[in-house]
């Protein structure tokens, strides 16, 4: 435990003075300002009319300026955005040993190799929920301003909830990302990765296999498709399970086992 | 039953063990049968040209590699099933790197918590003795060559590891900062650390280290320690007068082989005459031909090494 604790103070020490996770904040915050934007529109009619666009695309989210329509664009943004931003965080994370030329001094070391990855994997569980929680904090206080209507515990209860799980579900596909950071040794092929989701993402959703497919769960239960977030059944959760810790296993496996050349 | 870097009562536990050492990268045998053992307090300096097999050996030895076949012991365990061993070796692979936006004590401080150390004064004074005090908070990607390369060696020496893995030491350093690291080396050899160091500055090796391996082609050519390598060393007396072919006659005359090489002067490769050139200036004075010039030209380690592989490049040809 000791070895695993000094390893997750190592972890964070690295952070220190990293440029690269104030930019992943900022891009995360994004979020909940997009949203603080649509209000003020759904809010200014005139305005609306003007901006076309963005009018139609906060008519298309079916947007409310009230608690409830903005806890729900958050959650939808941690199950689409929070893929791609937890992406990037695994991606940093795991692979700027290789970009940094450190990977090799990790190796040979009292602590063991699992270990040293699984402080890696705590620090990228604590950035994401403090990204999650850092946009929820942003939320309320940009919401606030907004002064938006329907104020009850029983909506922020129900929104938090699934607030947090659509994060914990997110969060989960981190870990074929460290896996493909690791064996590519760098940030390309993660990002890559990441990027082909995504456009697998877009010809998936209007197929029957949404509800299977790892990269569109966490968007479904976000409510970001409606009515097909009731769809998602126990296979769904557990192709999403099954996908992270084949993730896990292969980052784990590949850093113990493969040659470090 | 004592077992620090002394096995059964009396009998030297080896710090490092390497045998029948074989790495295979599909049909490209990096590494070919390489047996060696390097006892406590040694300096063994591994030469090789590039592409010879010396990182993928040090690297089988860090653990980073497997062997296709073969066996690693440091102090007499397979260290990979023994991770606490790790803090009684400092390592240094290649061009060292460290991370980039830290200051050189944080990164000190980052290798501090995952070697598990203690106690904090072992950063200061590992600062202190390579001479980075004035640096310590400057970040490492403002730093020079020179001086990532003392913090490399700053992680390597932190612990006070009992045995030191160093690939290219030397690289980027100043002339005064490879004196001040060989005698830091050599301090560390006296205090009893082993130290197996792969350098292609030659010279370097041959001021520190207590015993030489060459590997040429994955295979270890020759090993040997630094008492035979000074005897091995091609030696040759050479000789200038005013008439050089007399010279000849008269050594001649006393059984002494010489030639004239293509520079003019003569070249005497009788181990007693080498061995006493005071004896061949008297008689060269005797016969009145004084010398213009008398030295014994000894081989450098370069010369050596090179001699060494294309000897072996030739047994190969022959079969």
């Amino acid at each position: 435990m000791d070895g695993l604790k000094r390893a997750f103070i190592a972890e964070l020490l690295k952070l220190k003075h990293s440029n690269v996770v104030w930019i992943i904040f900022a891009a995360f915050a994004l979020g909940p300002i997009m949203g603080c934007l649509m209000i003020i529109i759904l809010q200014n009619p005139i305005l609306a009319s003007k901006l076309g666009i963005i009018s139609s695309k906060a008519a298309i989210l079916t947007f409310s300026a009230d608690w409830n329509s903005y806890f729900s664009f958050l959650s939808q943004v941690v199950g689409f955005g929070g893929i791609i931003v937890f992406g990037f965080v695994a991606s940093y994370l795991f692979g700027r040993e290789y970009v940094d030329r450190t990977a090799r001094d990790l190796l040979s070391l009292p602590i063991n190799r699992t270990k040293i990855l699984n402080a890696k994997f705590f620090v990228y569980i604590l950035l994401c929920f403090s990204l999650a929680v850092s946009d929820l904090i942003l939320g309320f206080i940009l919401g606030k301003a907004l002064n938006l209507t329907n104020w009850e515990y029983r909506i922020l209860h129900e929104n938090i909830q699934i607030y947090f799980i659509t994060t914990l579900l997110a969060l989960a596909l981190g870990t074929p990302i460290s896996f493909f950071a690791l064996w590519s040794k760098g940030y390309l092929a993660p990002l890559g990765f990441l990027v082909l989701t995504l456009i697998l993402d877009q010809f998936i959703a209007i197929t029957n296999i949404r509800y299977y497919f790892p990269w569109l769960i966490p968007g479904l239960y976000s409510g970001a498709l409606g009515e097909f977030k009731s769809l998602l059944n126990i296979w769904s959760y557990l192709i999403l399970a099954f996908t992270c810790i084949v993730g896990y296993v292969l980052t784990i496996f590949w850093w113990e086992y493969t040659d470090h050349i | 039953m004592v077992c620090t870097l002394f096995g059964m009562e009396g009998e030297e536990m080896k710090v490092i063990e390497l045998y029948n050492l074989t790495k295979k990268f599909k049909d490209f045998i990096a590494v070919n049968n390489i047996s060696l053992e390097i006892g406590p307090g040694e300096i063994y300096g591994f030469l090789g040209l590039n592409g010879a097999g010396k990182t993928t050996t040090i690297r089988m030895l860090l653990g980073m590699i497997k062997p296709t076949q073969g066996t690693v012991l440091l102090f007499g365990k397979d260290i990979r099933k023994n991770f606490d061993l790790w803090n009684n070796v400092g390592y240094m692979v290649e061009t060292t790197h460290s991370y980039p936006n830290l200051t050189v004590r944080e990164n000190l401080e980052v290798y501090f918590h995952l070697r598990k150390l203690t106690d904090k004064k072992l950063i200061d004074d590992v600062i202190e003795r390579l001479k980075l005090s004035d640096y310590q908070n400057t970040k490492a990607k403002y730093l020079s060559l020179g001086n990532l390369q003392r913090l490399g060696l700053a992680k390597a020496l932190m612990h006070e590891p009992k045995l030191l893995i160093l690939d290219e030491p030397m690289n980027g350093l100043d002339p005064a900062g490879i004196i001040e690291i060989r005698e830091i080396l050599k301090e560390l050899s006296k205090r009893g650390t082993t130290i197996f160091i792969s350098s292609h500055i030659l010279s370097e090796i041959a001021k520190l280290g207590t015993k030489i391996g060459i590997i040429h082609k994955g295979r270890l050519i020759k090993e040997l320690e630094s008492e035979q390598l000074e005897q091995q060393l091609l030696k040759r007396l050479i000789i200038d007068t005013s008439d050089n072919l007399r010279v000849i006659e008269l050594l001649k005359n006393k059984n002494i082989l010489s030639s004239i090489n293509d520079k003019g002067v003569i070249e005497i490769y009788d181990y007693k005459a080498i061995s006493e050139p005071e004896v061949i200036c008297g008689c060269l004075v005797n016969a009145g031909l004084p010398p213009r010039t008398l030295y014994v030209f000894e081989e450098d380690l370069e010369s050596f090494f090179i001699r060494t592989i294309s000897n072996e490049e030739v047994n190969v040809w022959m079969g």
